[in-house]
């Protein structure tokens, strides 16, 4: 038996958005899902509450029911929000954080260059996850990604051609840069001027993805994520946690993957060059 | 040939939703392109790259529909799929419906959910059926049953070694892990020491003090308060310590327990020194460190400084004064830390749960001299709420230490956290006040000390509860021992 | 290497929580998901008794291997024969449901059986001389069905000329027979003794089983679970339902009766009463539950259940641990739906082996399955889902190829553990018929029945003596 939310709801915050809690805030709820709600506030962050086993983002705040509870029944997209009091406030139902928790940052040990060619071999063998002028932008602006990582010039194009690219909550360009840019932060040193033009065109995609985007440029990014670079340095094997990152969505996990194995290759070419 | 395009706010689906939208209006016959996308400025391009033009004002979070058709006739086909696609993927799941049948027995329950830990709070003849459910289903448990027969304990603990999980009890009554308290426990802050505990009361004391100086708890392992008697010989004192050991986010452990079987003891210490984490030891009794002085240990490994630790005087501090001192505690080891202190400088102290035999109170509790009780003891507690919860025996035992007028000082402690009275201060400071009214009225000054065992984020608020028994005139510390040593000072002869 | 305690310190904190729920209300305060369990104390059992059978070192691996053989075994029709000489029953010896019984203390349905195997036999001529044979007992062993390998419904008796099913289980080995069915009315299982009674049974043995006989080896070995496996599918049970089963059989074995060298008459005869009788099949799904029960016979600290039977007296049970000892207390009366003017005081206590369906996950136990059934004993659909749902709580394993639609295809829950019996106090569902007390009296109606629980009672006292000491 697991009780379903009332008026109050305790939650555990993200220490990521937990400044953002100390504020004083309204928004609205940009979207609702069994497992997870979307606001936005009038700064243009977005704060996800999740189910407890629901897809941890980095900017969540987690409820303990879990999606079949359906707690978040009496949500709807454009309802109104708040941060008051130390707590989100959505349509009524005060999300108050009682305890934290603590995106991880990065990953130790050192990049595996068998790993990479496996994570490769997989991205290359599996079925193509976009067609059409979709597909072939993406993998344009991927090859330019790659491109612009290792001589470190034309970033901020190879960023413009993918931000916003693609259907989706968060487009498929996006999970490209997400994952390209998480890697870099988790096992090189930061493409910082990549993170500077994603934020600076903020605008050109769609708020939730704008702001994860963000969370990436600062080493933050969910577990399924987490766990394919943990396979990169051989903490795990690789074949579970990618397995699990590819269930993540209907495309993003792969798009994901996509940029994490682009970053992972610049890195070891520069190990090499070194 | 007809077009459609348009943008909808406030219409924000998953890309598994997008996917069955496009795939159903693009599937209907009769129409030769279609998107159906958030309207970035890329997506936007890719509409163009149609030949259909953006509609005004599309942002980034509306959704961009655009649609080719032969003919009217298809166009509004395809514009009906599109709402129905659209109703399908946004319509609310139901709430709840006909659930499944309650899970019975704690197998049943490990079964269904993705947990990591089991709690059993069940009677004890019963406990073990259920901890051995948790066991068999790879979770780790607390016990928080008390009258479970050693033997059962021991069983428990050999079948969760076996497995490599931990049993916490039994009569284990405070547990941490992962950031949530289990059972009767502080909110303290997340941290890197790690508490291997054979004492509830002992560890919220240690973890309120360590929180008050700024360092943090990893986890709070709850061993059971009988696992270091010969008999258990410290199973899961062992297993506790080896995964803190082990533990990445832990730097530093401290194990709290009354004084343990010698040789167990010795066995510990000898465990311990293996390690490669560094271990504190606050194995309590006449002559060992009290748990503040282990706190103060701990705080300077750790680079840390000791701070003051609070107190809240009333305006008028009690002046020393003749008499008894009377403990009334809720926490055993709290007592025990007191009777400790009490024992070295004011000589035996009864009690219900005497340091010496020969110091046992009669079965009535009545006392001659100084005397503390711990209100927590099973024979009090038969059938009735823990005074962590329930305080009415200690309250009604205060107005009679307030009309006895052989007594000098009274001593409680008031533990906060998870579990416990939310709001204790609601009964105890009118109680506070009312005694010190009646031995006034006597002519007597009667001085009471509290300990306050708490932190700033327990739900009751403890500063509320803090300054509410001051001003009922009580002196309020959040040391344990130094509350005892105040008591003590103030009956010492000037 | 793995983490130290399966990973506790690192992970998410979830939780199950079993007792006080303020303990569990603390937690979810905290953000913590929290799976309560409906806790109440056990129903049966002291606690010393409980914790030594759930403390016995082989529990584990016995039960993994009692309910694996239950499982994995399988059934096949092979041969149609004479009980004498299938079962070696000699005159005068017959076989009954349940566990074993005097003529003393036999109810109506069971004597009037009794009575009209011994008139069968031609051990008396007429019912008061039956009668006298039976109460001084010269000349006649009475023993349980299950003693010899058998099963039989409601009075089940099974006498040396009456001719039984044969089936394997090609997986373990074993064999196990069943009487055929002999259709509703006034008929022998009801206690029935009159002289159409008697016809039909003479018929049976000299028509019925000898053809079906004939065709089954024909036909070659008829795979029983397959077709149990697809009647659950088509709204039969299999204890009380048992339509779909009996019309499979019979197109599977059609088309070998056909081929026969009999008189046209005669197979139109055995096509005519098979087909008619809706419980035919019960007959193939019982000793089909007797072999997989059999297959997890005698595994050493199993609380495997492996046989429920009532004699309409006592209601007994065997475990997988404890031997061929018996456990029995007095039968309960079915609750349920009466036909015509019956009603509750014209019903005999239960009676039959046709418990074994249950003891083998179906009937009660795939109600879900069925849910026309339950209209007929007095319920509802959502009572047939809720009574399967709880029976998962007292078994240690889902059939494998037993599956429930309305389920979403899981599996029937199978293999009854007395220990989980005794701690939740659920006991196991069965659905079954009602016979008269007066004896020949026949079907007074339909209905739930539980067995009594002092049969677990006492069984888990057995196992926790044969246990290993805490």
């Amino acid at each position: 038996m697991r009780t379903v939310a009332g008026p109050q709801v305790p939650v555990a915050a993200s220490t990521a958005v937990g400044p953002l809690l100390r504020t004083s805030a309204t928004g609205s709820v940009l979207a609702v899902f069994p497992a997870a709600v979307y606001v936005r506030l009038a700064s243009g962050a977005v704060v996800a509450v999740v189910t407890s086993d629901g897809l941890r983002l980095p900017n969540a705040l987690v409820v303990a029911a879990a999606r079949t509870d359906a707690p978040f029944a009496r949500h709807a997209p454009g309802g109104r929000a708040a941060v008051t009091g130390g707590a989100l406030v959505l349509d009524g139902v005060r999300y108050r954080p009682v305890r934290t928790w603590t995106p991880r940052a990065s990953t130790g040990g050192t990049l595996q260059a068998h790993a990479v060619a496996a994570l490769d071999a997989r991205l290359t063998a599996a079925p193509p996850a976009h067609a059409g002028e979709v597909a072939a932008r993406l993998r344009a602006g991927a090859a330019a990604l790659g491109q612009a990582l290792r001589t470190g010039a034309g970033l901020a194009g190879a960023a413009d051609a993918l931000l916003g690219l693609g259907p989706g909550l968060t487009p498929a360009g996006d999970d490209v840069l997400a994952g390209a840019l998480v890697t870099c932060v988790h096992l090189g040193t930061g493409v910082p001027a990549l993170a500077v033009r994603v934020r600076q065109r903020a605008h050109a995609t769609t708020a939730l993805s704008a702001d994860l985007l963000q969370h990436c440029a600062e080493g933050r990014t969910s577990a399924p994520v987490l766990g394919v670079l943990d396979a990169l340095v051989g903490a795990r094997p690789l074949g579970p946690a990618l397995d699990a990152l590819l269930a993540v969505g209907s495309t993003s996990g792969s798009d994901t993957a996509t940029g994490v194995l682009l970053a992972a290759r610049t890195l070891l070419d520069r190990r090499e060059d070194a | 040939m007809t077009d459609h395009v348009e943008a909808r706010g406030g219409t924000y689906l998953d890309s598994v939703a997008l996917m069955q939208v496009t795939r159903a209006v693009r599937s209907t016959p009769g129409v030769s392109a279609a998107l159906v996308a958030m309207a970035t400025g890329l997506n936007l391009e890719l509409l163009a790259g149609l030949g259909l033009s953006a509609p005004d004002g599309a942002g980034p979070n509306d959704l961009l529909v655009g649609v080719r058709a032969d003919d009217d006739a298809a166009l509004a086909a395809a514009l009906t799929a599109l709402e129905a696609a659209l109703g399908a993927s946004t319509a609310r799941p139901s709430a709840g419906g006909a659930g499944p049948e309650p899970a019975r027995t704690t197998a049943s329950a490990a079964a269904r959910a993705e947990a990591g830990l089991a709690l059993v709070s069940v009677p004890g003849p019963y406990a073990f059926l259920e901890a051995m459910d948790a066991l068999r289903a790879g979770l780790s448990v607390v016990v928080f049953s008390d009258n479970v027969p050693v033997e059962q304990e021991v069983r428990l603990k050999d079948e969760a070694a076996r497995r490599g999980l931990l049993v916490m009890g039994p009569d284990c009554g405070t547990a941490a892990v992962g950031g949530v308290g289990i059972g009767f426990a502080n909110v303290v802050r997340p941290g890197r020491v790690g508490l291997v505990a054979a004492s509830g009361t002992g560890a919220q004391q240690l973890m309120c003090l360590l929180d008050e100086a700024g360092v943090g708890v990893s986890a709070c392992l709850g061993v059971g308060g009988r696992d270091l008697s010969a008999a258990v010989g410290g199973r899961s004192t062992r297993s506790a310590l080896a995964a803190l050991d082990a533990d990445p986010g832990t730097d530093l452990v401290v194990v709290v327990s009354k004084p343990p079987a010698p040789e167990v003891a010795d066995e510990v210490r000898a465990l311990t020194a293996g390690m490669a984490t560094p271990v504190h030891l606050a194995l309590l009794g006449e002559g060992a460190a009290d748990l503040t002085g282990v706190a103060e240990q701990v705080v300077r490994a750790l680079g840390g400084t000791v701070p003051e630790w609070p107190t809240w005087a009333p305006d008028e501090p009690p002046a020393p004064r003749g008499g008894a001192l009377r403990g009334l505690f809720s926490g055993g080891t709290l007592c025990d830390e007191a009777m400790a202190i009490a024992v070295a400088a004011l000589g035996p102290v009864a009690s219900n749960i005497p340091l010496r035999p020969e110091w046992a109170l009669p079965a009535d509790l009545a006392a001659d001299g100084h005397a503390m009780v711990d209100f927590g003891d099973d024979r009090l507690t038969a059938g009735r709420p823990h005074p962590m919860i329930d305080p009415t025996l200690r309250l009604e035992r205060l107005a009679g230490e307030a009309a006895d007028p052989s007594v000098g000082v009274v001593l409680l402690d008031v533990v906060l956290g998870h579990g416990a009275d939310p709001d204790p201060a609601a009964s105890l400071a009118p109680a506070v006040r009312a005694a010190r009214a009646t031995a006034a009225a006597d002519g007597r000054g009667l001085a009471v000390v509290v300990s306050l065992c708490g932190t700033a984020g327990d739900p009751q608020g403890r500063d509320r509860q803090a300054s509410a028994l001051r001003d009922a005139g009580a002196t309020v510390l959040l040391s344990n021992a130094a509350a005892a040593r105040l008591a003590v000072s103030l009956l010492e002869a000037p | 290497m793995t983490a130290p305690l399966s990973g506790l310190l690192g992970a998410e904190p979830s939780f199950v929580t079993a007792g006080a729920s303020l303990l569990a209300d603390a937690l979810s305060a905290q953000a913590a998901p929290v799976e309560q369990v409906d806790w109440r104390p056990p129903a049966h059992g002291t606690p010393q008794a409980l914790a030594r059978v759930a403390a016995d070192p082989r529990r584990e691996s016995a039960n993994a291997t009692a309910v694996e053989r239950l499982l994995g075994a399988g059934a096949r029709l092979v041969d149609v024969r004479p009980a004498g000489e299938a079962l070696g029953l000699a005159p005068g010896q017959f076989l009954h449901a349940g566990p074993p019984i005097t003529w003393d203390r036999a109810s109506g349905p069971l004597r009037g059986a009794l009575i009209g195997g011994v008139l069968l036999e031609g051990l008396a001529g007429t019912p008061e001389r039956a009668q006298e044979v039976l109460e001084r007992g010269d000349g006649i062993e009475l023993r349980p069905c299950h003693a010899a390998g058998a099963v039989g419904p409601m009075a089940g008796v099974v006498s040396p000329s009456m001719w039984v099913f044969e089936l394997e289980d090609p997986v373990h080995g074993g064999r196990a027979w069943c009487s055929l069915n002999e259709g509703l009315g006034k008929v022998l299982r009801y206690g029935a003794y009159g002289p159409e009674v008697l016809d039909r049974l003479r018929w049976m043995s000299a028509v019925l089983g000898p053809l079906l006989g004939s065709a089954v080896r024909r036909h070659g070995p008829v795979d029983i679970t397959a077709l149990i496996a697809q009647m659950l599918q088509m709204g039969d049970e299999g204890h009380n339902r048992n339509r779909a089963g009996t019309l499979m059989l019979l197109r599977e074995l059609l088309p070998d009766l056909l081929s026969l060298d009999a008189p046209g008459s005669e197979l139109a005869e055995v096509t005519r009463f098979v087909g008619g009788n809706d419980h035919f099949f019960l007959n193939l799904v019982m000793p089909a539950c007797k072999l997989a029960t059999d297959a997890a016979r005698d595994v050493p600290g199993s609380s495997l259940v492996v046989t429920m039977a009532r004699n309409g007296t006592d209601f007994g049970i065997q475990t997988s641990g404890t031997g061929d000892r018996w456990f029995t207390a007095p039968a309960r009366t079915a609750e349920g739906l009466f036909l015509g003017d019956f009603g509750p005081d014209d019903a005999n206590p239960d009676i039959g082996d046709s418990a074994i369906t249950e003891t083998g996950g179906v009937g009660g136990f795939a109600m879900a399955a069925a849910p026309a059934i339950v209209r007929l004993v007095g319920g509802d659909a959502a009572y047939a889902l809720r009574t399967t749902a709880r029976m998962y709580e007292i078994t240690l394993a889902e059939s494998r190829a037993y599956t429930v639609p309305v389920l979403d295809f899981r599996g029937t829950p199978t293999g009854i553990d007395v220990l989980q019996v005794a701690r939740t106090g659920i006991l196991p569902q069965i659905n079954t018929g009602m016979a008269g007390r007066v004896a020949g009296t026949g079907q007074v109606g339909a209905g739930l029945v539980t067995p009594p629980p002092e049969c677990f009672a006492q069984a888990l006292e057995a196992l926790a003596e044969a246990a290993p000491p805490l």
